[in-house]
C-alpha cells in the first residue's frame, strides 16, 4: 500500500547491501536487525564520549560508526560528519564542534530506526 | 572485472581464511561473501583473538581490519610475521584509504589493502590472486 511517507525522500538507502547480497532478502534483514540492535549503542557511547569530554572514546567511537552506517547507506548523509568527529578527536579539537556535528549524526540516526522498523516492513 | 582466475575446488575445500574484524555488521558481511564464493572461514574482534584462534587452526589468508581494540591490525601483523614467522597473505581493510596508511600497512607485514566500504569485485579480486601465487601454484604451502 503506498502511503504518503514513502514518498518523503529517506535517510537510509539498502541497495548497497542488495547488490553485495544479490538481493537475499534474509541476508539484509539480518543486517537490518543487527544495525538496529548496534548502532544505538555507538550513538549512546558517542554521546557518553562527548559529555565526559573522552576525545579517545570519541575517536574510537566515530571510527566504529564510519564502518557501520555505509551498510545502510547512511555514508551519504553523515560520512563527513562522522570523519570529521573522528578527526577533531585525534586533535583534541573544538568540543563544542563536536557536539554540533554529533547532533545532525544522531537525528539522521533516529530517522533511520524509525524508516528500518520493523524490519519486515522495509523489504518485502 | 572479475578475475579469470579459477582457484580448482579440491584445493578451495582446503583453504581456511581469518577474518578480523572488530565491526559485527562488517564481519557478517565478509562471512557472507566468503561463504558465497566458496571459502571456509573463521571471524574474530580483534587481534588479540585472531592470534588465539590461530593457535588452534592454520589459514591461508587474513582478512585484517587495522582500527581495533585490545589489538590492532598491526600490532597483530607484526607479530605474525615476527614472532610466528608465518608468511601467509595478510590483506588490510582499513575506511583511512591514504598512501600514508598504504605504507605503514605495508610496513607492519601485509601484503595489500582494500578500502572500505568494501567493492565485492575488489575483494573477490584481492583474495583469489594471493591465494592463487600462494596456494595454487605453490600447492605445498597449503597449511591442510
Amino acid at each position: 500500500m503506498e502511503t504518503k511517507t514513502e514518498k518523503i525522500e529517506k535517510t537510509t538507502n539498502l541497495s548497497y547491501l542488495m547488490e553485495l547480497s544479490d538481493g537475499n532478502k534474509t541476508f539484509v534483514k539480518e543486517m537490518i536487525s543487527l544495525f538496529l540492535s548496534e548502532n544505538p549503542e555507538e550513538i549512546k557511547a558517542l554521546e557518553r564520549g562527548i559529555a565526559e569530554k573522552n576525545y579517545k572514546a570519541i575517536k574510537s567511537v566515530a571510527h566504529k560508526l564510519r564502518s557501520t552506517i555505509p551498510f545502510m547507506g547512511l555514508d551519504k548523509v553523515i560520512e563527513k560528519e562522522v570523519a570529521e568527529i573522528e578527526s577533531l578527536a585525534a586533535q583534541s579539537g573544538d568540543l563544542q564542534e563536536i557536539s554540533s556535528r554529533f547532533s545532525k549524526i544522531k537525528s539522521a540516526c533516529e530517522k533511520a530506526y524509525i524508516e528500518l522498523s520493523p524490519v519486515s516492513s522495509v523489504i518485502s | 572485472m572479475l578475475t579469470d582466475r579459477v582457484i580448482p575446488d579440491e584445493i578451495k575445500a582446503k583453504i581456511r581464511i581469518l577474518v578480523v574484524e572488530d565491526n559485527l555488521l562488517g564481519r557478517k558481511m565478509i562471512g557472507f561473501l566468503l561463504k558465497k564464493w566458496g571459502f571456509q572461514y573463521d571471524t574474530c574482534a580483534n587481534g588479540k583473538l585472531a592470534l588465539e584462534n590461530m593457535k588452534i587452526n592454520k589459514y591461508d589468508l587474513i582478512l585484517m581490519d587495522i582500527q581495533m581494540p585490545e589489538m590492532d591490525g598491526h600490532e597483530a601483523s607484526k607479530y605474525i610475521r615476527n614472532t610466528l614467522k608465518l608468511g601467509l597473505p595478510i590483506i588490510a581493510m582499513t575506511s583511512n584509504a591514504t598512501e600514508e596508511e598504504r605504507q605503514r600497512c605495508l610496513v607492519s607485514g601485509m601484503v595489500d589493502y582494500i578500502a572500505k566500504p568494501i567493492v565485492e569485485e575488489d575483494l573477490y579480486n584481492l583474495t583469489v590472486n594471493y591465494l592463487f601465487t600462494t596456494v595454487v601454484e605453490n600447492p605445498e604451502n597449503l597449511y591442510h
